[in-house]
Formats: C-alpha cells, structure tokens, sequence
C-alpha cells in the first residue's frame, strides 16, 4: 500500500467518525478481481439508505452480500451462454461494488431484496442517529 | 441496453438488459427485419422522498434496433422477461430451416 493509500484511507476513517459522510466507495482490495461493477443509485432518508444497484440476469441466488468491519460487499457472478452469439455487449463473470457504511447505521437491520434483476438493500439508521424531535410543554 | 444475439439452427435470440422493468413495458416490433425494441424506465414514486448521494442508474425512454441475419416468422415469435434481462425468441422463416431430404430408394 502506498503512502497516498494510507492517506485516502485515514481521510475515509475520519470522515467516518467525526464527519459522518454517507457510504463511501470502497476500492476493493488488489486480490479482488471481478469483470464488471453493477451501477447503483444510493439514497438516503429518514430511516436510514438504501443502495439500489442493476444486475440484469443475475440471479438473486447468486448473489452474496456481506457487512464486515463496517464495509458492505455486494458480489456475484453472471453467467449465460456464450455459444453462437452474432453480438456480444454484456458483462459475464463476477461482479463486486463495495462501499464503508458510516457510523450511525444499525448494521445488524441491514435487508435485502431483488426484484426484475434490480437489487435492493437498505441500511437502516441506529436508533441514537435518528432525529429527535422535543416538544415545549406549556406550563 | 447491453443487447446480444444469439443464433441456433432454428431461431435467433436477442436478449436485452433491461433492469427495473415491468414485462407490460415494453413495445417489441418485428415487421420483418430489423427487430425494434422501446421502452421506459419510469423514476419509482420512492424516488421523491429522500436525497440521493450516488445516481448511476439511467432512467427513461430507450430503443434499440436490431438487423436480424435472417427472416424470421414473427407469428411464432415470443418473449420472456426474468431477472431483469428481455429475451426475444424469433424462429427462423420455414423457408430458411436446414431440411433433411432423405434419399428414396427403388
């Protein structure tokens, strides 16, 4: 690891903690190949995020996803045939989008779903994280 | 819209990626050759609630348009939408099937 890699990752660790920016990317580490990455929106609202990603002929069975040490791992594998194909424009082979989950989330809320080949995974927030809202009472 | 072709003895296949889609969304043209394909992935009403930190997901109209290598016979063609990929199954005009001519012996 680079002197600069240390650095982009020590910026990503405090901007975790004191910050609190919302999932950040995560560069997967060199030993992790995949052949495509899915495209993903990311949301946020009131009750946590939701990551939102486009996987188009793979099937939910095959799809794995892991939360470990704060980082949320999407990974699969898309296979179709390849016999007798006139025009080849998809992606086959394994797929992984990773990102860091910031520190107000409950990961252990963390669901998933899939549905017409768009995956859906939502993150909630930790109950201290939420907004509270306080009410004056009159006297 | 990755699009692919495949081609058997009998038919040709087209298969689109086309995610976050219903199967009623789509408008499939075959009037002999090419193959014309539309339609539109719609914002979901979620969507509006919320701010959104990463958007790389298209959202839509789309069409695409295929030269099939041969004619096709579209009454027999069909289509089946799974996991978020169209495929389309056009079978080969009868005309264009390999026939086997057996040899009549006397």
């Amino acid at each position: 690891m680079t002197a600069f890699h240390a650095l982009t990752d020590l910026h990503r660790e405090l901007g975790r903690v004191f910050d609190d920016r919302p999932l950040y990317r995560h560069t997967p580490a060199t030993n992790e190949a995949s052949s495509w990455s899915p495209q993903v929106d990311i949301k946020e609202d009131e009750g946590g995020f939701t990551v939102i990603a486009d996987v188009p002929g793979v099937d939910p069975a095959d799809v794995d996803i892991t939360l470990d040490n704060s980082v949320l791992t999407i990974r699969g594998e898309r296979e179709s045939e390849t016999q007798g194909l006139r025009r080849r424009e998809r992606f086959r082979g394994s797929f992984l989008r990773q990102f860091t989950l910031p520190e107000s989330v409950d990961e252990s809320g963390v669901k998933a779903s899939a549905s017409n080949g768009v995956l859906q995974v939502t993150i909630p927030r930790s109950a201290k994280a939420k907004p509270l809202s306080i009410t004056v009472e009159g006297e | 819209m990755s699009a692919e072709m495949q081609e058997t003895d009998a038919a040709v296949v087209v298969s689109i990626e086309a995610p976050g889609m219903e199967s009623g969304d789509f408008n499939i043209r075959v009037e002999g050759n090419p193959l014309s394909i539309s339609g539109k992935r719609s914002y979901s009403k979620q969507r509006e609630q919320g701010r959104y930190h990463i958007t790389e997901r298209a959202y839509g109209s789309f069409q695409r348009t295929i030269s099939l290598p041969f004619e096709v016979d579209d009454s027999k063609s069909t289509a089946k939408y799974k996991h978020g990929v169209l495929e389309i199954s056009l079978p080969k005009s009868v005309t264009l099937q390999p026939r086997r001519i057996t040899i009549e012996t006397g």
